[in-house]
């Protein structure tokens, strides 16, 4: 017997209306929302791939930032590297003044005085502080990098080493450089310090012992102010390689975002065209359905007896 | 021969009220749960021999012999059967989505991730008290997200408590119906009465019950049924008149079982047996999410420990508690989170033990394996819901099956209206002649 009864015939065109219904607000769900995964366990796999990979985004967003400080900290590095070697050249011209003899000794002596005040500005410099407020060139202390004593001489307290900075997995850069790497230096194979050689000459000039002596003390100060120099150089083309690093984890960091993009459209996103079509199909037999019901329906025996 | 005529002209249309009456139930019942079509059975009454000579015709028409219930035993015992795995299915599939829900909406693996993220924003300058207060912050965040998952699912596991103790005490219930109604059937010996109707209402109370537990059911030649909770070799629930009472019992740890009387009881069909499922489901997700709130606070309190605050000083345990529900942040100040390696000066710039932290974060795949159990909870419940769309197909099929083979189709009604209609009308037409004839005789 094939019959169906009465109550079976809507129970079951009830079941496969709410089904197709159902199918077809879920389409249409994701075609408005642009997310296939509605729910997440309707593909625990494809979302649990989006959650990873949100994470990785959100990580990605605080390495992006890590990378912007260590730039900004670099860059600065570097330019006031550059301050540096530009009172090292007038020092170097300086020097050079002084260690002419037609100088006069008064003249010297004010040549000592404008080096002394460019021996203040080196000090100064390296105590420079970053936008965090910290000292720039006392690595992973927190004060002042140099102190000066009494008489004006220069102490350094920052730590040995420059701090290092995470940039994302595996990959890290040291952010900065401490004053002793580019302001100590070996000159005639003694170890010396440029902030000591320039305060040195100052003094020397300024209350030279004779005009010979004053003579030597430039004339060797320049010898050290050219290895200072180059010191500083060496440092600065560190700096630069470094900020250069930056850069190319910037690039990575940009590439693996659109990767990341990429990779979340291709497993989270609606594809558009399909979603429209197949939201088509099924209207067209949700609309067949409903109108067969609606005959099927009016096919009662009843309706034609009276 | 005329009185004989006008007799089974009324015999006929006696019985084609009684048909009538039977399809005008049928009709009214058309969209009534558990009603089974009744149809009339009618047999000839006639009488050879009877008396007189050899040959005479003695035909005394027609009676109604009784109303049939037109009921498959086994297609019944077919839909209950399938509608006791569809309703475990279901239950499970609505236990395990609550129990995924309390674990992914709780955000507990956002919030790890955003804590991740702070701590390496704080590595770029670990003397920042801004970025300090913001890891503390998305620290505070991350343990109030596990309590909160740990909440939900303790909720998710008592609501099915509560209503795997529902179910109990409706199933009572059904069972002391049963045991009254075994009383009436057995009772019941005479076939006109309303018979068709408490076997209805029999084989409704079996139904419901297949709900709720998948049951094992002898039936008795009196009609009565034995019913047994489980299995063939389950304890009997209804024996005859006499309702034994099912008892649950929910162990320290939340799971629960079931007995009757003494004796254990092992569903494997009906809500009850989803609940018991759906809580062990939870109870294990809760497990596994202290854990995992375990071996995350080791990582980060460990690591305090070993090394030191913004002050110099040495770390102190960042989190406390002693699983998901009850964990807290213990540090009052971002300046307590122990950024710079044992032996670094206070306010130093070195973030290595932040570092440190972090890598051994990613080394024990502390957020990888909160997403795994996010995945393995939301697969629970996809795995599940296929299995769920098969056995409510099957028990859909079955109870069709059942419907087109016991129930009411309006056609075939409509179709035997007009026909007993006619049967009556013909009954009454040879009353009419049968009296004629009587007039035709009596003018002679």
């Amino acid at each position: 017997m094939t019959s169906v009864s009465t109550s079976a015939f809507y129970d079951g065109a009830i079941y496969n209306l709410t089904k197709l219904r159902k199918q077809t607000e879920d389409l249409q769900t994701q075609i408005s929302t642009g997310d296939k995964i509605v729910r997440s366990y309707d593909d625990p796999l494809a979302a649990s791939q989006m959650r990873a990979l949100q994470a990785s985004e959100t990580l990605a967003k605080a390495d992006k930032s890590n990378t912007n400080m260590a730039k900004t900290r670099l860059t600065q590095t570097d330019s006031t590297l550059s301050e540096f070697s530009t009172i090292v050249i007038q020092l170097q011209s300086l020097a050079t003044q002084a260690a002419s003899s037609t100088l006069s000794t008064s003249d010297r002596a004010a040549v000592g005085a404008q080096i002394s005040a460019y021996y203040n500005n080196l000090v100064n410099l390296a105590n420079v502080k970053d936008t965090n407020g910290d000292a720039l060139f006392a690595g992973q202390g927190t004060g002042a990098a140099y102190t000066l004593d009494a008489s004006g001489n220069a102490t350094y307290n920052g730590s040995s080493t420059a701090a290092t900075m995470d940039l994302g997995p595996g990959l890290s850069v040291t952010t900065g450089v401490t004053g002793p790497e580019f302001l100590n230096f070996t000159s005639g194979g003694t170890s010396k310090d440029l902030l000591s050689v320039v305060k040195g000459l100052a003094a020397a000039l300024q209350n030279p012992t004779s005009t010979a002596d004053a003579i030597t003390a430039s004339q060797g100060a320049l010898t050290d102010l050219s290895a200072g120099l180059e010191a500083i150089t060496t440092t600065q083309t560190v700096v630069g390689a470094r900020l250069a690093w930056v850069n190319t984890t910037t690039d990575m960091q940009t590439q693996m975002g659109t990767q990341r993009a990429n990779l979340q459209s291709t497993i989270g996103g609606t594809d558009l065209t399909a979603a429209a079509a197949k939201l088509t199909q099924q209207m067209t037999v949700l609309e067949a359905s409903q109108a067969s019901f609606v005959k099927m329906a009016n096919l009662s025996l009843f309706s034609i007896l009276n | 021969m005329t009185s004989n005529m006008i007799l089974i002209g009324a015999s006929g249309t006696k019985a084609a009220r009684a048909a009538l009456d039977v399809t005008a139930q049928n009709i009214a019942n058309a969209s009534t749960a558990g009603y089974v079509r009744r149809s009339v059975t009618l047999s000839e009454l006639s009488v050879q021999d009877s008396g007189g000579s050899f040959g005479d015709i003695s035909q005394f028409g027609v009676r109604v012999t009784g109303i049939v219930r037109n009921a498959d035993t086994f297609l019944q015992s077919e839909v209950r059967r399938t509608s006791s795995d569809a309703s475990r299915a279901n239950t499970l599939v609505s236990g395990l989505t609550n129990v995924s829900n309390a674990v992914e909406s709780s955000g507990v693996y956002d919030s790890l991730v955003n804590f991740q993220s702070a701590l390496t924003q704080l590595t770029s300058t670990p003397t920042d008290s801004a970025l300090r207060a913001n890891a503390l912050e998305y620290g505070r965040t991350l343990a109030q997200s596990f309590n909160v998952a740990s909440n939900s699912l303790q909720s998710a596991v008592t609501g099915m408590q509560t209503g795997a103790a529902d179910g109990v005490s409706k199933l009572n219930d059904l069972a002391n119906s049963l045991a009254k109604l075994n009383l009436t059937i057995g009772t019941d010996t005479d076939p006109a009465s309303n018979s068709a109707t408490l076997l209805d209402q029999r084989d409704n109370i079996l139904k419901q019950m297949a709900d709720i537990a998948n049951i094992t059911t002898t039936f008795n030649a009196n009609n009565t049924v034995t019913v047994q909770l489980g299995g063939s070799s389950g304890p009997a629930l209804v024996n005859n008149i006499t309702a034994s009472s099912v008892t649950m019992t929910t162990a320290t740890s939340g799971a629960i079982s079931f007995s009757v009387g003494s004796l254990p009881a092992t569903l494997s069909g009906g809500t009850l047996a989803g609940y018991q499922q759906g809580i062990a489901a939870g109870l294990d997700a809760q497990s596994e999410l202290d854990a995992q709130a375990v071996d995350f606070m080791d990582i980060i309190n460990t690591a305090q420990t070993a090394g030191v605050d913004l002050n110099g000083t040495t770390g102190t345990a960042m989190f406390s508690g002693t699983g998901a529900a009850d964990m807290a942040i213990s540090l009052t100040s971002g300046s307590q989170i122990a950024a710079a390696p044992a032996g670094s000066a206070a306010s130093s710039m070195n973030a290595s033990n932040v570092t440190d932290m972090l890598r051994t974060m990613s080394t024990e795949k502390t957020s990888g394996q909160l997403n795994d159990l996010i995945f393995k909870l939301n697969s629970a419940v996809s795995s599940n819901t296929t299995t769920r769309d098969t056995l409510e197909t099957i028990a859909s099929n079955a109870s069709t099956t059942l419907a087109s083979q016991a129930g009411v189709d309006l056609d075939t009604e409509a179709a035997n209206l007009v026909r007993y209609q006619q049967a009556f009308q013909a009954s009454g037409k040879v009353i009419q002649v049968a009296n004629t004839l009587f007039d035709q005789l009596l003018n002679l």
